[in-house]
């Protein structure tokens, strides 16, 4: 796994925030969809 | 047979050269608030802060100038100038707190400095929202310190060399090496958190105008609240944290914030190089998304049970954010205290202190068991039912994969599961602790122990200004154990015993 010759450039810090964000709002919809699914269950 | 060797003058020295830059560095830190409160006229907050920062120089010049060293360190070193330098750095810390006058005695502002500065966010101050801005803004930067680990921060700009401070960073429990030096690793730390300090003010900015704040109020908050949650502090500018705000869009960002500082380190290495597959077959990244899915499962069940919230919406907002606070070890909260006593019901609670006694991942800011040891004693216990079950001569392997592929050795079960243990016990002396005041019963008091030995922040109502004050003291030391994972204290502990009773060097 060779570290790229810039891994805190600007390209590097644009993609790594743009892949966190994605994943935090995966969290947040997975976590949506639970609670949805539970108010259906349990009205 | 070892003999405990009693360590000589030249160790005290060096470990004294060591404090002094730490010190120097708090005063540097304390230097933003004193030119912000000197801006905005707030003179009483900028005295005090000068003061502060000068007693820091003060000592941190006497001690570079008298006790200069060039020997370099080793590891009882570098544990004992971490576990000093929490402790003192506190007490430093608390001096321009007290001076202020916000807080009722000496011990409140020194328990305000250490859940600053271990990124607890649990506060005792007086009349949080007509506090100056400069006070609060220093709460926050103290979080800000504390949670990229201050003593690493102040060395990585002071020393020279990194191999000399790699103890250091080791002992601070932040032990994944990114990269092969750690400059370079600490320079990635920074960029990390400069990049996200820009996105995450300016969206956070963006939010609070939309919710009818004016430009310059709005940058304040976003950059105060930007601190707290990336550096999973949880102090907020406001007594009401994030429930003052009434704004689902600002929710959503300080949760994805949030989740950004509970990620380690070394992942966020890995999506700054493009590669999310690492991150998702990460043994942490794993444990967390299991426990943090079954206890969310919990906290729904447990709220609809109780009748609490009925939507989506108020699951989404009140149950879904206290869980990411608490797993991120944030703080931040979305109801008043007494809430999660008087509405609800017991499984929901549970469930946080539940998430809160895990807390995020290794190497990042946040605190708790951690997502890692986590998976490790459950790969463990999975290892030791295979080798019961298997035939006596079958070799049993277990793997799991963290930055790599790595075998399950004994030493790393027994280091997780001895940490995971301590954990546990120092939770449930708090809660004893607090139940002998007569005045909480343990729903409460173990909440409270879970919240600051986990360095979280959420509040049941126990911590106040007019707490008793042994409760107080006992939560202080947990918050420092919290903080440093035990093993930089007991190596201190070790190290003052070997100073009282160790055998003099030859």
């Amino acid at each position: 796994m060779a570290a790229p010759s810039r891994p805190m450039g600007p390209r590097a810090a644009l993609r790594g925030i743009g892949l966190t964000v994605l994943l935090g709002l995966s969290v947040l919809a997975v976590g949506a969809g639970i609670a949805a699914v539970l108010v259906w269950l349990m009205p | 047979v070892s003999v405990i060797l009693k360590p000589g003058a030249d160790d005290v020295r060096l470990i004294g050269f060591y404090l002094g830059k730490v010190l120097l560095g708090l005063g540097l830190v304390m230097l933003v608030p004193a030119v912000v409160a000197a801006a905005l006229g707030e003179w009483n907050s900028a005295t005090a802060f000068v003061i502060g920062a000068s007693l820091c120089v003060l000592v941190g010049a006497v001690s570079e100038v008298r006790l200069s060293t060039r020997r370099p360190l080793t590891w009882a070193h570098g544990m004992v100038i971490v576990a000093l330098a929490w402790l003192i750095g506190a007490v430093f810390a608390a001096i321009p707190m007290y001076l202020t006058g916000r807080f009722g005695d000496p011990l409140d502002a020194l328990f305000e400095a250490m859940s600053a500065l271990t990124t607890t966010g649990m506060s005792v101050i007086h009349d949080l929202d007509h506090t100056p801005l400069s006070e609060d803004l220093y709460r926050h930067l103290l979080q800000f310190a504390g949670g990229q680990g201050i003593v690493i921060v102040v060395l990585s700009l002071f020393a020279a060399g990194g191999a000399r401070i790699a103890t250091l960073y080791s002992a601070e429990a932040r032990d994944e090496r990114i990269l092969p030096n750690f400059i370079r690793t600490a320079r990635f730390i920074f960029a990390v958190a400069g990049a996200f300090l820009l996105v995450g003010t300016t969206a956070l900015t963006i939010a609070l105008i939309g919710a009818g704040f004016t430009p310059g109020r709005a940058f304040y908050h976003a950059i105060n609240l930007f601190f707290s949650s990336f550096d999973t502090g949880g102090f907020s500018p406001m007594q009401a944290s994030i429930t003052y705000y009434h704004s689902m869009s600002v929710e959503i960002i300080v949760m994805l914030i949030m989740m950004a500082g509970t990620l380690s380190f070394g992942l966020h290495f890995a999506l700054w190089r493009g590669d999310p597959r690492d991150v998702l077959r990460h043994l942490e990244t794993r444990t967390l998304a299991v426990t943090s899915s079954l206890l969310f499962i919990a906290v729904c069940f447990g709220l609809l049970r109780a009748g609490t919230y009925d939507s989506v919406e108020a699951l989404f907002r009140k149950g879904l954010f206290t869980l990411v606070s608490a797993v991120s070890s944030t703080g931040h909260q979305v109801n008043a205290g007494d809430t999660y006593l008087t509405d609800w019901g017991v499984l929901a609670p549970a469930a946080i202190v539940g998430a809160m006694a895990i807390g995020g991942m290794a190497s990042s800011t946040a605190g708790g068991i951690k997502a890692i040891r986590v998976g490790i004693a459950f790969k463990t216990l999975v290892h030791d039912i295979k080798r019961i079950l298997l035939p006596e001569s079958a070799l049993v392997v277990t793997t799991y994969h963290a930055g790599k592929r790595r075998i399950l050795r004994d030493e790393t079960s027994r280091a997780a599961t001895t940490v995971l243990l301590l954990f546990v016990v120092t939770y449930l002396i708090g809660a004893v602790v607090g139940l002998l005041y007569g005045e909480f019963d343990i729903t409460q008091t173990l909440f409270e122990s879970v919240s600051v030995g986990s360095n979280i922040g959420i509040s049941i109502g126990v911590v106040g200004p007019d707490m008793p004050r042994g409760l107080q003291t006992v939560y202080l030391i947990q918050m420092w154990l919290g903080r440093l994972e035990y093993v930089a204290v007991f190596a201190f502990l070790g190290y003052l015993f070997s100073l009282a009773r160790g055998r003099a060097k030859a």
